[in-house]
């Protein structure tokens, strides 16, 4: 049960009788009034549990975007019906909160929508849906909440896609669609066409050119349907919050926004994109997905990724790069370069993932950290410098030493390290390292 | 849960609603002290049992006129524990009925010192030895030849033609008989010699029942709220309705209706709470956070420089294309090269003894970043 604003006004009202007759039974009197009203209002009220309830949502939204929920009213009884309704969501979901009267006739139905903006990536369940259902004077409500499921995936923001135009030209250019049609590094045979004036001589193929008694040359271009398998780490370190204010993010998010730049970059280029996220165990497998539809596959999944205080399990995930890649493949490892974990977690598998596999380590920094020139006046200060010196020195020896090994190691910003990453991959193909 | 919180609810009403009726309620003179109708330790109903035992008509009053209506030839005994008002005291003091003062004497009182018409004041009770002398021809002391000595206060009789008997050192009594004008006053201190614990003990039961059976009416007055002092105080007597139109009272409670049906209005929660799953985070610079912690608390000034140090020489030499097997002597050399700043003094900066305090650790920080800074802006 609810009451509405009009109570305390009918009670106010009182005040009339009240001063006509100033006596206690007046007083005594006009509250039995508003009580007796109050109650058969109450009891004219249609139950909450006769109406008809469904809900209308949409699949899934990208983080930052609005999405609309819908629930429509039917009103089955005889009675007309004066709702309010709240449509309950996560307090990240920011819904509106305005409940409006509806009116339904008997018979009718009514709609109501609820724009909600999440603000955190994940799948968001629609909470109980609240009902005041009014009788005729709007006095009284029956309350009641129904549980009408509902769930919205909030897909990530994909923030770094204003970076993909620049890479997909790079990417053209790499493809022979800007003449560059010519043996070398990174390119496999595609076919064989007639001379033209022009064409380097040095690309005859005198073979063919004998059996068709024309000048044929073969044609060049970068290679194809590559093997990239993307994994992220969902480790302790992924939890790491970066920057402070509205720019802030955790390292997990600049992973996903890597994961999904390099998504929209291989399958563009015609490679096949794989995707493991884990930690101590499996969270999301994805293996090597039909082109074109990357992407969507890659945000979905993504948009689950949490991260947890644990270790990653470094021997289950090579276990499950293996079975994931049967041919060389590109590894991309999107997890921290720690020293005191190298040798304990990534270091023991590492020499093996890159005898067998291209890998490149993506290693998301703090730009607070790594800033070579912190302003140091005070003891304090100077004592962080000393420490964040520390460990760059030691990253710095680490990174030398996993280099050596074949691997490529990317350091950058949050910001910065999905385009870095793709520069990495698009120069990796364009020098035939794939 | 729920029902709980509701049945608890209720609980708590109820007993809200008990201590306001027992407050309400006037209280019942049967738990009052010196009250002849309290069988405690406190009260004094075997005086009164005795005396009515004796043929003696006890009546135990709390309001101010009945005990007015005192008939001449009765015995009126004032309980005196506070202050009465000024009118109360006049009109006592013009009784026809004789009067017996129970003046507990645990404060001094103004209105002992009214009721017995200004001969008696009320002044300390000082007594070394263990009992009063009777120090007087009264034949109701005489009768009981000690009572009970346990006030603070005692009497003072101004009045030589009084008499006062069990007296301290400084003639202070706990019993003085006098007359007026108008009537008989006897006056009698004591916090305990009346009540039914105490009673039996020396004199005091002889001297209560010869003193209080006088006549063959007592009336026992134990003055209510209508003539004690803190009744007619004048924030209490003041109703702030009375200034008001005669409708007002009736429209405030209208108001305060109106008033809990708006809690009641918004207070309703529009269906629950809904929870949130909170992602896990902490600070990625956490690892350095706890270094520079243990650097600092264990002052390893030693090991802080030598990794500003060696941060700052890397960088230099990644800048200027140095080798990381480099000998320090050649770092030092290019450096003061490209930096134009004196080889001994880069000497000292980059490969001198650790710094002694923490001021010296921040001077080097800091010239370490001026390097750092000049370097690039190169």
């Amino acid at each position: 049960m609810a009451i509405s604003g009009r109570v305390p006004l009918l009670v106010l009202i009182g005040a009339l009788p009240v001063i006509g007759w100033p006596q206690p039974l007046t007083v005594l009197g006009w509250m039995v009034v508003v009580l007796v009203v109050c109650v058969a209002d109450l009891l004219i009220a249609v139950r909450p549990e006769l109406l008809h309830l469904a809900r209308d949502l949409p699949p899934s939204v990208r983080l930052t975007e609005s999405a609309t929920s819908q629930l429509t009213v039917v009103n089955p009884t005889r009675r007309k019906a004066w709702l309010q309704l709240r449509d309950a969501w996560p307090p990240s979901a920011h819904p509106a909160t305005e409940h409006p009267l509806l009116r339904v006739a008997p018979g009718g139905s009514v709609r109501q929508s609820t724009t909600v903006t999440p603000s955190r990536r994940g799948d968001l369940a629609a909470a109980a849906v609240t009902v005041r259902s009014y009788g005729p004077l709007r006095l009284v409500a029956r309350q009641s909440s129904l549980a009408i499921p509902g769930v919205l995936r909030v897909l990530p923001e994909f923030r770094s896609r204003s970076h993909l135009p620049s890479r997909l030209a790079r990417l053209r250019e790499l493809d022979g669609q800007a003449s560059v049609h010519v043996r070398g590094q990174g390119t496999e045979f595609d076919s064989l066409r007639e001379y033209a004036a022009g064409d380097d001589v040095r690309s005859i193929d005198w073979r063919a050119t004998a059996r068709a008694t024309r000048t044929m040359v073969r044609t060049w271009r970068p290679e194809r349907d590559r093997h990239v398998l993307m994994v992220l780490d969902t480790s302790r370190w992924a939890a790491g919050r970066i920057g402070t204010g509205p720019t802030d993010q955790l390292r997990l998010d600049a992973g996903i926004e890597v994961c999904l730049l390099m998504a929209a970059l291989g399958s563009a280029s015609g490679d096949r994109m794989s995707l493991l996220v884990a930690d101590a165990t499996v969270r999301q497998r994805l293996a090597g997905t039909a082109k074109g539809s990357a992407l969507a596959s890659f945000a979905d999944r993504l948009s689950l990724a949490e991260a947890t205080l644990v270790e990653t399990d470094w021997s289950m995930v090579a276990n499950q790069v293996d079975q994931l890649c049967r041919q060389r493949s590109l590894v991309v490892l999107i997890t921290g370069l720690d020293p005191a974990l190298y040798a304990e977690g990534l270091g023991t598998v590492i020499g093996r993932l890159a005898h067998q596999h291209q890998v490149v380590i993506a290693h998301v920094t703090d730009p607070a950290e790594h800033d070579p020139t912190p302003e140091t006046t005070t003891p304090a200060e100077a004592y962080a410098a000393a420490a964040s010196a520390r460990l760059w020195l030691a990253g710095q020896g680490l990174s030398e030493r996993v280099h050596r090994l074949g691997v490529e190691i990317v350091h950058a910003d949050p910001d910065r390290v999905a385009p870095a990453v793709c520069d990495t991959y698009l120069l990796l193909k364009a020098t035939g390292r794939l | 849960m729920k029902r709980l919180v509701i049945a608890g609810g209720v609980a708590l009403l109820l007993f809200a609603a008990l201590v306001t009726a027992s407050v309400m309620m006037p209280e019942s003179p049967e738990r009052l002290p010196y009250s002849v109708t309290n069988a405690r330790p406190a009260g004094t109903r075997a005086l009164g049992q005795v005396l009515a035992a004796n043929g003696v008509t006890v009546t135990q009053v709390t309001a101010l006129a009945d005990a007015l209506a005192a008939p001449a030839g009765a015995t009126l005994a004032v309980v005196v524990n506070e202050e009465l008002t000024p009118a109360a005291i006049g009109q006592l003091s013009r009784t026809a009925a004789d009067l017996v003062v129970v003046y507990a004497g645990s404060e001094e009182s103004y209105t002992v010192e009214a009721l017995s018409d200004h001969q008696v004041e009320t002044t300390y009770w000082w007594l070394d030895a263990n009992n009063a002398p009777l120090d007087c021809t009264d034949p109701d002391a005489l009768a009981a030849g000690s009572i009970t000595e346990d006030p603070l206060w005692a009497l003072d009789s101004l009045n030589a033609n009084n008499i006062a008997c069990f007296t301290d050192e400084y003639d202070a009594a706990l019993y003085v008989d006098l007359t007026t004008d108008v009537h008989r006053v006897t006056i009698v201190a004591g916090r305990t010699w009346l009540q039914n614990g105490t009673i039996a003990q020396e004199g005091n039961a002889a001297l209560a029942l010869r003193v209080f059976g006088r006549q063959d009416q007592l009336i026992w007055y134990l003055p209510g709220a209508d003539a004690k002092t803190a009744a007619t105080s004048e924030d209490a007597q003041f109703d702030s309705f009375t200034l008001l139109p005669p409708w007002s009272r009736p429209v405030f409670v209208i108001l305060l209706a109106a008033a809990a049906a708006a809690a009641l209005w918004r207070g309703r929660r529009f269906g629950a709470l809904v929870k949130e799953q909170m992602p896990v985070e902490l600070p990625a610079s956490e690892a350095s956070a706890g270094l520079a912690g243990l650097y600092r608390q264990s002052g390893a000034r030693g090991h802080a420089a030598a990794a500003l140090r060696a941060a700052s020489i890397k960088r230099a030499a990644a800048r200027l294309g140095l080798p990381t097997s480099a000998t320090p002597e050649t770092v030092v050399t290019r450096l003061a090269d490209a930096s134009s700043i004196d080889p001994g003094v880069l000497s000292n900066l980059l490969y001198g003894p650790p710094p002694i305090t923490d001021q010296d650790l921040a001077d080097l920080a800091t010239t370490l970043t001026d390097l750092d800074r000049k370097l690039s802006s190169r």
